[in-house]
């Protein structure tokens, strides 16, 4: 298991965040955003659970969830499905929320596609998309 | 008049972030619409522009309206190491009371300071002011949740599988 530093989530969060400096690691650990430190040694360090805990917390804070609300959320939750959320996380990015767009072919299918897909790619792309999903009915 | 409290009771000299909750107590001045708060900070503690969105003038005061608005949160911050174990941020609520009459209430709190190792042992947090600073949507960004904010949503195509989908596959224009 890796041990960090709150140095060293603060510098691998702020590749997915530039706003997760050291105070605001340090500052949602006090206030309990994110699991109490782990002792490995005579030291009290983050592990990976506590970056899943982090990146959550960016993507959610990014759909308008509250910290109370995240928190409380957070806490009925598996460590994987936290960790799935925070793979979500580009999503949200604002740059690409801006640039790409979203095709909702059903309810539970939805296709997000930058602007470099031509056209014509787009509609071989939601023509397939749609057969799959008929002939799953079928 | 004014209530002051801080999220918590120590914060690092270096790299620390603290949340000051100003409260605004009922008088016989609520009613009274245009009022401003000013912090003064001691050199090496910032703070970010107000949690609560409330427009701000270019010399950093508050603009708030006793009416109705009942607190003030703050997030404060330091980056490099200040030099000093405390120091006093002081509130300043001004306001005019009648047509020519300014009226001021100052109020001070007193932020500790410590190093990270030494924070471990004797912090303590008031779980109010947490409670507030959690209520809130994404104090990390400190944007505030102005009315200014245009939100831009994801263009959101949906497909349509109707007797006029070949239309609209036939003339739809991209841009």
């Amino acid at each position: 298991m890796s041990g960090y530093t709150a140095k060293q989530v603060a510098e691998i969060l702020q590749q997915d965040d530039p706003r997760m400096n050291l105070r605001t690691v340090r500052y949602y650990t006090q206030i309990g955003m994110v699991p109490a430190l782990e002792l490995i040694g005579n030291k009290r360090v983050y592990t990976d659970r506590h970056i899943h805990f982090f990146r959550a917390i960016i993507t959610l804070t990014r759909t308008g969830e509250t910290l109370a609300s995240i928190q409380e959320k957070l806490m009925t939750l598996s460590i994987e499905e936290i960790e799935k959320i925070g793979q979500q996380m580009y999503l949200y990015d604002p740059n690409r929320v801006l640039e790409n767009e979203t095709l909702t072919i059903t309810e539970d299918v939805a296709i997000t596609l930058s602007p470099r897909v031509s056209a014509e790619l787009k509609q071989k792309v939601i023509d397939s998309v749609s057969q799959l999903l008929r002939g799953e009915k079928n | 008049m004014l209530n002051l409290r801080m999220a918590k009771s120590i914060m690092e000299q270096e790299e620390g972030m603290n949340h000051l909750w100003i409260q605004l107590l009922p008088t016989e001045f609520s009613a009274i619409e245009k009022a401003q708060v000013s912090i003064q900070l001691p050199n090496g503690l910032y703070r970010a522009p107000n949690l609560n969105g409330y427009e701000e003038s270019e010399s950093n005061g508050i603009f708030i309206n006793l009416s109705h608005d009942k607190d003030v949160l703050l997030e404060l911050y330091t980056q490099t190491a200040v030099d000093f174990d405390e120091a006093s941020v002081i509130v300043t609520l001004s306001f005019k009371e009648t047509e020519n009459r300014w009226k001021e209430f100052s109020k001070d709190v007193t932020v500790r300071f410590a190093t990270e190792e030494e924070m471990e042992e004797i912090l303590e947090l008031d779980q109010q002011v947490i409670e507030r600073v959690k209520e809130l949507r994404d104090p990390a960004a400190g944007v505030p949740n102005s009315d200014d904010l245009v939100i831009l949503r994801p263009r959101t195509y949906e497909l349509r599988n109707n007797e006029y989908a070949y239309l609209e596959q036939k003339y739809r224009v991209d841009y």
